[in-house]
């Protein structure tokens, strides 16, 4: 844009940490000591990894390092290729033909082309956040362990950037074609269809491969062994294998690797550049006849019965706004995947040892309710700030906000539970733990199940974001951070509650004795809490907060 | 300096603006008056590039909008029907990257930002997060942002919602001035009685054809009827007022 621009969109992030009331900048400290503490901990795991390959490196001399890690790099780049298309092919959709900004900047005397390229970017920025937030740990800490740490940290970037723009400029150009045959809308609803479809694909492919076996040594030492002797094939025309090609050198002290680096990086570079510069004008077409597709409420002229009383009312309303909100089928679609590589997982629990049997029904318990916690994040904590203008109309009506509280949680909560009792039960079914261990399993998936999602629609009503575009965004605020990080806590308070074995091996570590009844009764007592003190809150604060909305 | 060359607008089978034919010389303020869903707003699309049309021209300051876009709004002051605002910045930031983008700089920007401000009573809000705005303060804002660069020519969707009658009638006394000083201004409004008071030309539009164009009395003249503009509206929106 101009310097204008910039200048004022830095001091606006600023004021948003700085100077906004003190709930916001609580939730936006919380978010950044999140994002903080998950670099650091991404980086100590990688960095013990490191160790740990070295050390087993050592006494398996057959083994090339350098094989081993051109191969996991040509899968990570693959994924960050992939990841990188799907991610801005939806991303594009929203930000060259959806943004009431590019609207407002359409009317400016820019240069269309210009514009597209500006869009572009900001596509490139937000689809490409994940996999940076995931790469730049791994690039400090394999640049670090290298005796020529420059190199190793160039060598990975430029290749890394390659990737992204390559992916970003694939994705781009797609959602441009795309949005030619279906309007923008419905074309955005289908290539979030597709990612999530593809995502659920290729984890559903990963745990089909059963990557358990690593976890056998034997087997673990044969499949290292395999991957480590054998040569890779020549790159060909796979920029995820020149990638991980240019990469592998510069990591090893080689410094022509930088050259295939440059070379991707710069292929990539003038792929995103051809892109704005090549299908500016479709763009300027299709945005000018770009219309938003009416979309008919499913099922608006089945009224069904008539509500007997207001609680019905309000938990039609709510199911019916859940049901119709455009992007639930597509992540319904990536959860049901997690769903079913969950219970992939029961089939091959352990069943002979009793200590391992206890250990993984406290795991199972608390993956159970880390799922309702995913759920909640995206479908509960939102559901407040989905409401958008008509939070106006709300506070004007006689509705005493607690009730409606309520009926958001009971449409979100129901699901979640039958979910969280599903998964657990069908791993009791499989394990046979103890009669005691398998009562605190569900007593926890009964309590979380109904805790989390309160928990997500109370601090939901706390920090509402009226103004954000789509439940993604407000899942990904600080706010969605914070609760995160609360009902993961829970998740993890359940598993020690519920396992003898993971209780004896806290207590080995802490020197003392821990029974299970004190980490029952804090589990309850939290769940109780986490439950009716974020929804008192959030009604109180419906009441009463001032309202700002665009 | 504001014109429209036989511009259709079409939306699959159903045509928003057809074949409209219209001339706005500079020192013009025009009126265009309609019901709801005329075409008002779709006459604006096509004037701001927004919209590309069916068939047809449109033409700013002499400029063809579709052949040189960025010369043609580089001439331009619009204020849509609703307006956008950076959400995070204040209207002394929009107003500075809006002067940027027409080449204003400097202590010479900065002075007019400030004229404007106060000519649009948004002194005490400079500084403030534009999202924490009410719809009248933003709606001044739009209005300051378009006339910060003097345009040639000024093209204004409904400005006067949200405006109480004292902004109203400030509006009203800048746009006469930026006609009297030789700028062609294109307005739509609900308000008949306004757009007869103020206009000097006003045009009726209704489903997507200009039916009467000319001084707002000449309008009522021109449709056949007696009465004001106002009855005349009523009376070719379907004879009676709605709630």
């Amino acid at each position: 844009m101009n310097r204008v621009f910039r200048a004022n969109t830095l001091r606006a992030s600023g004021r948003v940490l700085l100077a906004g009331d003190a709930r916001g900048r609580l939730a936006a400290m919380a978010g950044l000591f999140a994002l903080l503490m998950f670099l650091g901990l991404e980086m100590a795991g990688l960095e013990g990894a490191l160790r740990a390959s070295r050390a087993a490196l050592g006494e398996l001399r057959e083994i090339r390092p350098a094989f081993l890690l051109e191969r996991l790099l040509a899968g990570a780049f693959a994924a960050a290729l992939i990841l990188g298309f799907l991610g801005s092919l939806t991303t594009a959709i929203g930000t060259l033909f959806l943004s009431e900004e590019l609207a407002a900047l359409s009317t400016l005397p820019f240069p269309h082309r210009r514009l597209v390229l500006r869009q572009a970017v900001l596509t490139l920025v937000l689809a490409s956040a994940p996999t940076l937030l995931l790469a730049a740990p791994a690039l400090l800490v394999a640049a670090g362990a290298g005796g020529r740490p420059i190199l190793a940290f160039f060598s990975g970037v430029l290749p890394l950037a390659g990737v992204i723009l390559l992916a970003g400029a694939a994705g781009i150009a797609a959602a441009l074609l795309f949005v030619r045959v279906v309007p923008p809308r419905r074309a955005r609803l289908l290539a979030a269809f597709l990612s999530a479809t593809g995502l659920a694909v290729a984890l559903l492919g990963f745990r089909a491969a059963r990557p358990e076996r690593l976890l056998d040594p034997l087997e673990a030492l044969s499949v290292v062994t395999r991957l480590g002797t054998a040569p890779l094939s020549p790159p060909g025309l796979n920029p995820a294998a020149w990638a991980a090609r240019a990469a592998t050198r510069g990591l090893f002290g080689d410094a022509g690797g930088l050259l295939p680096g440059a070379a991707l990086f710069l292929s990539g570079l003038a792929a995103f550049l051809l892109v704005p510069r090549a299908l500016w004008r479709l763009h300027l077409h299709v945005f000018r006849d770009a219309r938003p597709g009416v979309a008919r409420a499913a099922g608006e002229k089945h009224r069904g019965p008539e509500a007997r009383s207001l609680a019905i009312v309000l938990l039609r309303a709510e199911a019916a706004s859940l049901l119709r909100d455009a992007s639930t089928p597509a992540q319904l679609g990536s959860l049901a995947a997690v769903f079913l590589l969950d219970l992939m997982n029961v089939r091959l629990l352990p069943g002979a040892d009793a200590s391992a049997r206890d250990l993984v029904a406290g795991l199972q318990t608390g993956l159970s309710l880390f799922l309702v916690s995913a759920l909640s994040l995206r479908f509960a904590y939102p559901s407040v700030s989905l409401d958008g203008r008509a939070a106006l109309v709300l506070r004007a009506l006689p509705l005493d906000p607690r009730r409606q509280l309520l009926a958001r949680w009971a449409v979100r909560a129901l699901p979640a539970t039958g979910i969280a009792l599903a998964l657990t039960g069908a791993s009791l079914l499989v394990l046979r733990p103890t009669g005691a261990t398998s009562a605190v399993a569900l007593l926890a998936a009964l309590v979380g199940g109904l805790a989390i999602p309160a928990l997500h629609v109370g601090l939901g009503g706390v920090f509402p974001r009226y103004d954000a575009p789509n439940a993604v965004t407000v899942a990904l605020s600080t706010g969605g951070v914070l609760v995160l990080v609360f009902s993961t806590g829970l998740s993890l308070l359940a598993t020690v509650a519920v396992s003898d074995d993971l209780r004896l091996l806290l207590g080995a570590l802490l020197k003392m004795h821990l029974p299970a009844w004190p980490f029952i009764t804090a589990f309850l007592i939290s769940a109780t809490a986490a439950a009716i003190t974020p929804l008192a809150l959030a009604a109180s604060s419906l009441m009463t907060r001032d309202i700002a909305i665009g | 300096m504001i014109r429209f060359e036989r511009a259709v607008k079409r939306y699959g089978d159903k045509t928003a603006l057809a074949d409209l034919s219209l001339e706005i010389p500079a020192g013009t303020l025009f009126a265009l008056v309609g019901p709801n869903g005329a075409g008002k707003t779709t006459a604006i699309g096509l004037l701001t590039g927004l919209l590309a049309p069916t068939s047809g021209r449109t033409f700013l300051a002499g400029i063809d909008v579709a052949r040189d876009p960025v010369a043609a709004k580089a001439r331009l002051g619009f204020v849509p029907d609703r307006p956008y605002l950076w959400p995070k910045w204040t209207p002394r930031e929009t107003l500075r990257f809006v002067g940027a983008v027409f080449a204003r700089r400097g202590p010479e920007l900065e002075d007019r930002i400030d004229v404007e401000l106060a000519a649009f009573d948004l002194t005490e809000f400079s500084s403030q997060r534009n999202e924490t705005l009410s719809h009248g303060t933003r709606q001044r804002v739009a209005l300051a942002q378009a006339f910060l660069h003097d345009p040639d020519v000024l093209v204004l969707d409904e400005p006067m919602v949200g405006l109480d009658p004292l902004a109203q009638r400030g509006l009203t006394e800048r746009l006469a001035a930026a006609a009297a000083a030789g700028a062609a201004v294109l307005l739509t409004t609900h308000q008949l009685a306004l757009a007869e008071e103020i206009a000097t030309v006003a045009g009726l539009l209704v489903d997507g054809r200009l039916v009467a164009r000319g001084t707002p009395r000449s309008v009522v003249t021109k449709t056949g009827r007696t009465g004001t503009l106002s009855e005349i509206f009523f009376d070719l929106a379907g004879g009676t007022p709605r709630p």
